[in-house]
């Protein structure tokens, strides 16, 4: 209660983890209004996110985090995107790398990009 | 092992540290790649902390995030909270998240408190400022007081009279007359031991009833002062002086015009004449020493002045009276017959009063207020 109440004197605001990149974030946003509340609550979380390792991240994250190549992305299906990161746990480092926009279907729009691409005249293949 | 890095000033500069923090992520520990990421990733946030704006993350989006990071969902929340319709509530944004279940929520989904209460923290904010900037006025306008005051009260007890040495003081004995032969001064030292104790009782209840218990000076007499200065704007002043104060202004300050000059110097004897005498020296050197009317200063010749006999053997409704005298002598005067009236009044509040304090039953004070008030001579 004091912690509420009183700020200043009872709260130990205790940031575990340094997350940069956040011009990533916000250059999504600013194109996506609609993700940034999700975007400004997934940096804080992450921010005060306690992990020793990346085995205990995967597991406190394990809704929505996986692993992947560069680092680890979320999935976050509702926004219609994917955030991109990697982590030093021993500095207590997130570097945002980038967010992505992912289809309804689970695709990034990086991948439909591919797809239009293999296609001759650059036309998406018709679903017929 | 020192480590060179440029600043970031510009765009330009941060996406190039960006750049190389991404190729330095994977440093070996002790390193000094990783050293070099440690300064870089310090620079960029505080670059980032120059050009974002600081808006908090909304709870209730901060609480939506960690449920679906956890594989959680409102039951979960209902379970934290002992209630399924208190959850929808908050996850509907229709109730406000107290501090018990900001607590609650905290434990249960690792998310800090402060994260959740962020609402409160503005609100919070808001009164903080506000006390903050109030307490902060308050504490100079009181400091810059209390300098005040306290270099007032250094100027005034610079060059005062020294109070220890009415220690050794006794009012004098003196009778003065005209050319006619009539006294215009009468004055007739007393010890203290000669004084009945109702007699310096009915003086305690008029003039200072804490007399006993302060160092020479009364709050209690000096906010009731105040107040009735205040209810009667100043129309019948009222100084809340105690005996010692008194003592000081008659012995030490004769002849001084009332002003806040002799108010505070008043003051500052006092408290020394406190230090220096006893109780009982204070209140010999008093009834010896103030005026009654009449040409009568001191009891001893007041007590000869209105009635014609020793102190000794004044009864208590003639102390009353006498005791009423010192406010305004000639107020109560009996030799008028237009000031009879209230010179009775005041003798009986001087016997209500001791009575209130507890110096005389209520029954003494009764019969005592029954006796006629009759000057003899």
């Amino acid at each position: 209660m004091l912690k509420i109440l009183a700020p200043k004197f009872g709260n130990r605001y205790e940031w575990t983890m340094l997350v940069i990149g956040l011009s990533k974030l916000e250059s999504y946003w600013s194109y996506h209004p609609d993700a940034e509340a999700t975007l400004r609550a997934l940096q804080a979380l992450l921010s005060t996110a306690d992990c020793a390792d990346s085995d205990a991240m995967l597991r406190q994250w394990s809704g929505i985090m996986r692993r992947n190549r560069e680092g680890f992305s979320i999935a976050l299906d509702p926004e219609g995107c994917e955030v991109l990161f990697q982590a030093n746990f021993a500095l207590g480092l997130i570097q945002i790398l980038a967010v992505q926009s992912i289809s309804p279907q689970g695709a990034t729009a990086d991948e439909r990009q591919r797809t239009t691409n293999q296609n001759p005249g650059g036309l998406r293949a018709s679903p017929a | 092992m020192s480590v060179s890095v440029r600043p970031i000033r510009t765009q330009a500069d941060y996406e190039q540290a960006l750049h190389e923090i991404g190729t330095l992520m994977k440093a070996a520990p002790g390193s000094q790649d990783e050293e070099r990421l440690e300064v870089l990733a310090a620079l960029v946030a505080a670059f980032e902390a120059r050009q974002g704006n600081a808006v908090p993350a909304d709870p209730i989006d901060l609480l939506h995030l960690a449920m679906r990071a956890q594989n959680k969902s409102q039951k979960d929340v209902a379970d934290a909270l002992g209630s399924r319709s208190r959850a929808s509530e908050v996850l509907s944004r229709k109730r406000r998240l107290s501090a018990d279940m900001i607590e609650k929520l905290s434990r249960a989904f690792a998310i800090p408190a402060n994260l959740l209460a962020v609402p409160y923290e503005a609100a919070t904010g808001r009164l903080r400022r506000l006390l903050v900037t109030g307490t902060t006025t308050a504490v100079a306008f009181i400091f810059a007081g209390g300098l005040g005051i306290g270099a007032l009260f250094w100027s005034y007890g610079r060059d005062l009279p020294d109070a220890a040495a009415l220690a050794g003081y006794r009012p004098p004995e003196t009778v003065r007359r005209d050319i006619s032969g009539q006294p215009i001064i009468r004055r007739n030292f007393v010890p203290l031991e000669a004084i009945p104790p109702h007699v310096v009782k009915a003086f305690l209840a008029a003039e200072d009833q804490d007399f006993y218990d302060h160092g020479g000076v009364s709050t209690r007499a000096v906010l009731r002062a105040a107040l009735h200065n205040l209810i009667t704007f100043g129309a019948d002043p009222a100084g809340g002086s105690t005996i010692s104060q008194q003592v000081a202004k008659n012995v030490l300050l004769p002849g001084q015009p009332r002003s806040l000059e002799r108010k505070v110097k008043e003051i500052i004897l006092a408290r020394r004449i406190e230090r220096s005498l006893t109780k009982g020296q204070i209140s010999e050197i008093y009834l010896n020493q103030i005026y009654f009317g009449g040409n009568a200063y001191g009891i001893a010749a007041a007590a000869k002045s209105y009635f014609g006999k020793p102190v000794a053997d004044l009864t208590l409704a003639e102390a009353a009276y006498l005791a009423a005298l010192p406010k305004a002598p000639n107020t109560y005067r009996l030799d008028l017959a237009e000031n009879r009236e209230r010179a009775k009044d005041r003798r009986d509040w001087v016997l209500a009063r001791m009575a209130d304090d507890g110096l005389i039953t209520t029954s003494a004070a009764y019969l005592a207020a029954e006796e006629p008030l009759v000057a003899t001579n």
